[in-house]
């Protein structure tokens, strides 16, 4: 049985603790411990962005230790996958992210869900799939760290964006054309940087994104409903910004920013875009 | 400063024992190979040697010749035992060929005539030429010609309580010879190194094969039963405790780029013998790896390179034969020039690091970044200290250790007038032709070639600040700087790549120019047109 770590808080962490006790797993939470003293095959780790670099200071992953990335977004400081702290800040190199919606409700009410689970290292994606394969829960295994880290960052923006649609009071047409265009968004990215562009087309990318219009709760659409409502956003300024400096050409993420920054309202944002020539499809 | 005494390889096993044991490794390996792969192993071998061998093949070859037609001969029938004899056969040829250090044809290169300017390089730099730098002050005797840096101490200790790779950058044929020379005078023992058929045609290696203890690489050969045994090779004398040196670049680099890309075949071998020691229980079974970064003022094979790098798909060619460094003559004026001129060569020795690409204390405590100890045994072993295998995962690590030596190449590299001011050059001719690809510039003519000195000097000033505290030699204002590059560029080469004009511009040689521009690629510099 493979041995499960939790670090962190949030949503997604509690999601994933469900599907390990789902799996017949015994997880245990890491409360600040050190990976040394938790012993585990597997470590999830779900944090803000932000609080990731202390994280791993107190956690200090070794050689020994696989690490599972649960949390969405990019580091804020220098724009580079959450991953890649990991790589660059501490001597553990097996390395992995977590993908999917992961929807807290459903899994605890024995909903069947499924996740992505993407690691170069197949030990890392093996000790994941083992972990939480079970009857409720499929697991999908691929090599595209970057890819599917990336698909999670977008995939936030591209909800806020449907948020904030949904508050102005976009009717089903315009929801579904802010999603398309997502996915159209997702491909420039993809194509520019690399990362599988079959990655975004699947369950973290796409699959994400029709979970989130799907619900009405959905933490990611709850931002965009308060960037309709002109709140601003630093920490979603700071995420777009990290996706910009990759591939300029991504309206859809300018068009958050610059609502999230204040620089706009939504409305006169989402006028904005529509005005856009579509250019050749 | 006599060097310290031979290394492993020369109290080496015999050609037998080699052989026997390398056939051993593929025997193992085959047992868990299905037939299909097996004859597939044997078809790239007939498929790649076969056409070589009828081209025409020396009197040496001929045994070999025969194995390989029996190798054809049992794609017929397709019988596995058949086919695991032929193809043992053959890894036994490969084995006798790389490991040969008695071979006839070694023998008679070393005790060839060296070159007299060589001679004189290697004698005129034994003590009071050479001056070994601390890796942090880089002050180098104006008069040395080859300077060596870095934590020699730490790395002969290492040498001392396990098996070292050094992993050097290559930038010309040269190299070998300097490394050898400085290993000598750095006091760490020789290495094993895996020298180039091709390296035989100029008769003035015997020195560094003495010192070196070159086994024999025939980069002719291609397929993968030939690569294979190589790494099984390269496994079997570090876990002999021989000390073992390759370019991880694979060949020298073309464009004057320094590596980024690495081969990470015979890099991975480090990290396979590790963990055979640790499964095997031997005392000192730790293999650590030093980047070597070369940084050579003016390269002799230069013009060949760049010329092949930019050469159309297909026509580059991954063994150059007939170069500069193939006429001893070219290579006896180089270095003649060498030592006339204040040309300077600097040799670089890295931080070492594990079999990952981890910092090695001198403790031979792994680190992580932040500097703390780590256990790097955790990377390859379960909690109960048992090795577990993971192929797919070692290909992995060892790509990591190639981003770090990639980091170290860059981080040690000594930045020289010549490179600068042939950077701040091009940037010029880039911007005064704006639109133009690498290609068409290399061919403008000599007056579209010229550019403002000004202009250049200004350029060398701004790439001067943005360096920073990355090493280098030379002048450190940007008028000496280039007084100092042309009038090196003056002396070498055929053709100049950068002079002054009557005009009072700087012209610059087009391909020539661009390869020791190559070389600061890495850096981020502020150019003209940004």
């Amino acid at each position: 049985m493979t041995r499960c770590a939790l670090a962190g808080g949030g949503d997604r962490l509690k999601a994933v603790e469900a599907l390990l006790r789902a799996a017949g797993a015994d997880p245990v939470h890491g409360a600040g411990a050190a990976a040394s003293e938790l012993g585990a095959d597997l470590i999830f780790v779900d944090v803000e962005p932000d609080r990731m670099t202390a994280t791993l200071g107190a956690l200090a992953p070794g050689p020994r230790d696989q690490v599972v990335i649960v949390s969405r977004g990019l580091d804020g400081a220098t724009g580079r996958r959450l991953s890649e702290l990991v790589e660059a800040q501490t001597a553990c190199v097996r390395v992995g992210a977590l993908a999917g919606p992961l929807l807290l409700g459903e899994i605890e009410r024995g909903a069947p869900s499924a996740v992505l689970v993407a690691s170069p290292f197949h030990s890392v994606t093996q000790a994941a799939h083992d972990a939480l394969r079970s009857p409720v829960c499929q697991v999908y295994r691929t090599e595209d760290l970057t890819g599917t880290e990336l698909a999670g960052a977008l995939v936030e923006v591209l909800c806020a964006a449907l948020g904030a649609a949904r508050g102005l009071g976009a009717g089903v047409g315009l929801q579904a054309l802010a999603v398309s265009r997502g996915i159209a968004e997702g491909g420039q990215l993809f194509t520019r940087v690399g990362g599988q562009a079959r990655t975004f087309s699947g369950l973290a990318g796409v699959g994400e994104l029709i979970a989130a219009a799907s619900v009405t709760d959905h933490p990611s659409l709850r931002r965009g409903l308060a960037l309709a409502r002109g709140e601003r956003d630093a920490a979603l300024v700071t995420l777009c910004d990290a996706l910009l400096k990759r591939v300029r050409d991504l309206p859809i993420t300018q068009g958050v920013r610059a609502v999230a920054n204040g620089d706009g309202t939504a409305r006169s944002v989402l006028q904005a875009l529509l005005e856009r020539d579509p250019g050749a499809e | 400063m006599a060097g310290p005494g031979p290394s492993a390889l020369f109290d080496a096993p015999s050609a037998e024992v080699i052989a026997g044991a390398l056939v051993t490794r593929a025997r193992k390996r085959f047992t868990s190979t299905p037939d299909a792969a097996l004859a597939e192993l044997l078809a790239d071998t007939v498929f790649y040697e076969r056409k070589r061998l009828e081209d025409g093949h020396s009197e040496h070859e001929a045994e070999y010749a025969a194995r390989v037609d029996d190798a054809a001969t049992c794609l017929r029938a397709l019988r596995r035992d058949d086919m695991q004899t032929a193809l043992l056969r053959l890894v036994d040829s490969y084995a006798r060929e790389i490991h040969n250090p008695f071979s006839p044809r070694t023998y008679n290169f070393a005790t060839r005539v060296l070159p007299p300017a060589l001679t004189r390089l290697l004698s005129a730099s034994r003590g009071r030429d050479v001056v070994l730098g601390p890796l942090a002050g880089r002050s180098v005797d104006p008069a040395s010609r080859i300077a060596i840096a870095g934590p020699l101490e730490h790395i002969a200790d290492l040498a001392r309580k396990g098996t070292v790779i050094l992993a050097p950058t290559h930038v010309s044929n040269l190299d070998s010879p300097l490394l050898g020379y400085a290993l000598y005078a750095a006091g760490l023992p020789p290495f094993a190194y895996g020298a180039g058929l091709n390296l035989f045609s100029n008769p003035a290696m015997g020195f560094f094969m003495r010192r070196l203890g070159a086994y024999t690489v025939d980069r002719r050969k291609r397929n993968a039963l030939y690569k294979d045994t190589l790494k099984d090779y390269s496994i079997e004398i570090l876990r002999r405790r021989s000390h073992s040196l390759f370019f991880p670049g694979g060949t020298r680099s073309r464009s004057g780029r320094i590596e980024s890309r690495l081969k990470k075949g015979l890099l991975g071998t480090g990290l396979a013998a590790w963990q055979e020691n640790l499964a095997a229980g031997v005392e000192r079974p730790d293999v650590f790896v030093v980047p070597c970064t070369l940084s050579i003022g003016v390269v002799l094979e230069a013009e060949s390179l760049i010329a092949d790098s930019l050469a159309d798909e297909g026509k580059q060619r991954y063994i150059i034969m007939d170069d500069e460094f193939s006429q001893p003559r070219t290579v006896a004026a180089f270095v003649r020039q060498l030592l006339r001129l204040d040309a300077r060569v600097h040799v670089t020795f890295g931080q070492p690091l594990d079999v990952l690409g981890n910092r090695v204390d001198t403790s031979l405590r792994s680190l992580d970044p932040n500097g703390q100890p780590i256990d790097r045994l955790g990377y390859v072993t379960d909690p109960s200290g048992l090795v577990v295998l993971d192929e797919q995962r070692d290909h992995l690590y060892t790509a990591r250790l190639a981003r770090k030596l990639c980091d170290a190449y860059k981080a040690d590299f000594v930045v020289q007038s010549t490179h600068l001011a042939a950077w701040a050059a091009w940037e010029a001719l880039e911007a005064q032709h704006p639109g133009l690809d690498v290609f068409r510039l290399v061919r403008l003519s000599a007056d579209q070639r010229e550019v403002p000195r000004a202009r250049v000097e200004a350029l060398i000033t701004g790439a001067l600040t943005a360096l920073g505290d990355q090493p280098r030699a030379g002048p450190a204002t940007a008028g000496r700087v280039l007084d100092e590059a042309v009038t090196l560029f003056a002396n070498f080469h055929r053709v100049r790549a950068l002079e002054y004009t009557a005009a009072g511009g700087v012209r610059l040689a087009g391909e020539l120019t661009l390869y020791y521009r190559n070389r600061m690629d890495v850096f981020d510099l502020p150019g003209a047109t940004r």
